[in-house]
């Protein structure tokens, strides 16, 4: 048989007709009772699958199996924004700051009649912070996390520079600038080039440390309980005298003298120089040793890499992260959701994501079980001292992303060496303006 | 219409040994839109759909879940005309078009000219000039923080080794806004120049002789021949070049985020932000419409300005 043109053309376009309609075929033949709405995460997936499947084989949840919709990190947002009656999903994954969000637009339903007062206090405070709204909870925490400053202990053992051991020698702000410019000056000087700094704030690349990190240590000017410690009205919907006040622009302005005034932390997006022995300080989240150690075998927590706690100006906090499991409020199976939410945030299952990730567990009652016991040996129990005592969610606002967009934006340009007030002033503008959108999600 | 038939040698087509031709039953203008109407469909719903869903949602108000809140005029147009942010990144973008379309058309010219004779060493050099037209648009972000990080980046290593100075890239607003345009110009460059080689070897080289007979120097050919005649590639190109400057959302996405100070807060990145940050489709209806009007105005003075003289 010869291969015409004409029968080129027909048998592609049969096989492209085939193709589409096979998806439908397997979809038909796995179709599920319920559908978790989560993120492609490489250390949670193959966990979540195998709690998701666990549930799915016992005949008493009387379903036939749990889905995991996957959509990348960055359109978890928006997917459950979009959640409704036609794109329905039983449970979600949700990032605890947006946890406002999600629950002002009436996305999410509350959980507290299989989570109540007494159950939620089982969860680590900071993360049982992150879940509520106005009165009302929204969803356990399946990891909890905690901030200090990781530290190069070759290079400081080097200049003779011993960090403190506790929260209560913790150093201040000014101190460890202090060591910051003594170990960046001896340093540079021992390598004979400037290819080398003394601290990296934050995770993620942003200068300033963006509003996990940054707006940590702008809370920390403030005393407990004042509008610079709050950094948002109460109903979260004003910034203005919350992230204006003159501590908060004192703190700013410290963070300024980091970068473009000292130079004592890298102009650069880029989070390896810690990784690379570039730096000497990192002040970012305890699972961050999952990155530094598999990249480079000369860090070794405990060894080459230890940690102290969170400087601190004038109230120590640090910020926790945390993720969540929460209930759709378009489920079509709201009792079997339930059940699931139960199994999932069942504490052998709290363990699993916790230890997958290298985080706390959510739940305080675990932090003592033996699978953390590395988190609470010294160095890393540093972290764990710091979650107790100084732990706090991130400011809550129903308009967390705008919040979080105009806070990054703001200390990125601070750190790049931008007038302070001027700066601050027109963040506040734009962040108030966005937020009265929200007013009417927020009971009074 | 005209009723399709098979000629052959005068005589029937069944009489030729061929298969009967089909023949359409009227010259009927229903049937003719029968025969249109499935492509008329699909672009009146995929083209103009969307744009009408745009009109449709720009003077509405929206919840940040994306729900509708009802109709709000033309509020959502009001609010933008009259924020100072827009008209920054208005004339930022404006500017970034203006730049990079003149650029871009002077550098494709001139690498067009210079590799336009079809040898062994150009063929090698335009695979490399086209090389990053192919590349992910995302990847050419990273390859760029890469080669201009202010600490880390091979530029600066060179710059700092020679001179003892680094520059901002990345954190001042010039340098950073040099690099958007650098990178605009290396993505581009190859379907520029290929395009304007397709033009440049079209033209019958017996004019050029004849042009030459009568005594015309190199720059009377360049200006009075060559660029006339170039005409509908300058014009095709200078499209191309337009429409791929609003579209460098990306690689702002990836590095600059719109900063430092605003630089590099384009039209494009304003649509990303409203849309992905604030979820405020309403305002993202209306900014999206904005630069519909805005490119369409651009398109149509390239259009005159570039519009071959025979045209005229």
């Amino acid at each position: 048989m010869t291969l015409t043109r004409r029968s080129f053309i027909a048998g592609t376009a049969g096989a492209g007709i085939a193709a589409c309609g096979l998806p439908r075929i397997v979809l038909a033949q796995t179709q599920a009772d319920l559908t978790l709405l989560s993120y492609d995460d490489a250390q949670w997936g193959p966990v979540w699958d195998d709690m998701l499947s666990g549930f799915a084989a016992e005949p008493r949840h009387g379903v036939r199996g749990v889905t995991r919709r996957i959509v990348p990190w960055s359109e978890l947002d928006s997917s459950i924004r979009r959640l409704g009656d036609a794109n329905a999903a039983d449970l979600i994954i949700m990032d605890g700051p947006i946890i406002a969000t999600y629950a002002a637009l009436g996305v999410i339903r509350p959980v507290d009649d299989i989570f109540p007062p007494e159950e939620q206090e089982r969860f680590v405070r900071a993360s049982t912070q992150a879940a509520v709204w106005q009165d009302r909870f929204y969803g356990p925490a399946l990891d909890e996390s905690s901030q200090g400053l990781w530290y190069n202990r070759s290079i400081l053992d080097r200049h003779g520079i011993i960090p403190p051991t506790s929260l209560e020698t913790a150093w201040t702000w000014d101190e460890a600038r202090e060591v910051f410019r003594e170990v960046q000056a001896k340093e540079r000087e021992r390598r004979g080039n400037d290819q080398f700094w003394a601290v990296l704030l934050g995770q993620q690349g942003q200068l300033g440390g963006g509003q996990y990190t940054g707006q940590m240590m702008a809370r920390s000017n403030g005393e407990a309980g004042s509008p610079t410690f709050a950094a948002i009205s109460e109903d979260g919907l004003k910034a203005s005298g919350f992230i204006d006040t003159p501590e908060a622009m004192e703190a700013y302005s410290f963070i300024q003298s980091l970068y473009a005034g000292e130079g004592l932390a890298p102009m650069s997006g880029t989070t390896d120089f810690f990784i690379n022995e570039q730096c000497a300080f990192w002040l970012a989240a305890v699972s961050r040793r999952t990155e530094f150690e598999p990249a480079n075998p000369n860090l070794r927590v405990g060894d080459t890499v230890s940690v102290t706690a969170a400087p601190y100006f004038r109230t120590p906090i640090i910020h926790t992260g945390s993720l969540h499991y929460g209930v759709s409020a378009f489920t079509r199976e709201p009792e079997r959701a339930l059940e699931l939410l139960k199994t999932l945030a069942a504490p052998k299952n709290l363990i699993r994501t916790a230890v997958a990730v290298g985080d706390y567990p959510s739940r305080s009652d675990l932090i003592d079980d033996p699978a953390f016991k590395d988190l609470h040996e010294d160095p890393l129990n540093i972290f764990t001292q710091s979650m107790r005592a100084w732990g706090h969610s991130r400011p809550k606002t129903p308009g967390f992303s705008e919040y979080q967009t105009i806070i990054d934006r703001m200390l990125a340009d601070i750190a790049r060496g931008g007038n302070v007030e001027a700066l601050t002033r027109a963040a506040t503008a734009e962040l108030d303006q966005r937020l009265i959108r929200f007013k009417r999600y927020v009971r009074p | 219409m005209t009723t399709p038939q098979v000629r052959c040698n005068g005589k029937g087509a069944a009489s030729c040994g061929r298969r009967a031709v089909l023949r359409l039953p009227t010259r009927s203008p229903l049937a003719a839109l029968c025969f249109v109407l499935p492509a008329l469909l699909a672009v009146m719903i995929f083209q103009y759909g969307p744009i009408l869903a745009a009109i449709l949602s720009s003077m509405k108000e929206y919840s940040p879940a994306g729900r509708s809140l009802g109709f709000v005029g033309l509020q959502n147009f009001v609010d933008l005309l009259q924020s100072g942010v827009f008209w920054k990144s208005f004339w930022l973008t404006l500017g970034f078009i203006l730049l990079k379309v003149v650029l871009q058309m002077s550098i494709g010219l001139g690498t067009a000219m210079l590799l336009a004779a079809n040898t062994r060493f150009n063929r090698l050099v335009r695979f490399f000039v086209f090389l990053p037209s192919v590349i992910s648009i995302v990847v050419v972000g990273h390859i760029f923080v890469y080669m201009f990080d202010r600490e880390t980046g091979v530029l600066n290593a060179i710059s700092a080794a020679i001179s003892g100075y680094k520059i901002n890239w990345f954190t001042d607003p010039l340098p950073t806004q040099i690099m958007m345009v650098i990178l605009s110009l290396w993505r581009d460059a190859g379907i520029v120049m290929l395009v304007l080689i397709a033009g440049l070897q079209a033209i019958p080289a017996q004019l050029f002789e004849a042009a030459r007979i009568d005594g015309s120097s190199q720059r009377q050919l360049f200006f009075h021949m060559t660029l006339p005649l170039l005409a509908r590639s300058i014009q095709f190109c200078a499209v191309f070049s337009t429409l791929n400057a609003m579209g460098i959302v990306p690689p702002i996405v990836s590095m600059t985020k719109g900063g430092p100070f605003e630089a590099t807060n384009l039209l494009g990145y304003m649509v990303y932000e409203e849309a992905f940050s604030y979820f405020d489709w309403g305002r993202t209806s209306a900014l999206s419409l904005v630069i519909l009007v805005l490119m369409l105005s651009l398109l149509a003075i390239e259009h005159w300005l570039l519009k071959p003289r025979w045209q005229s």
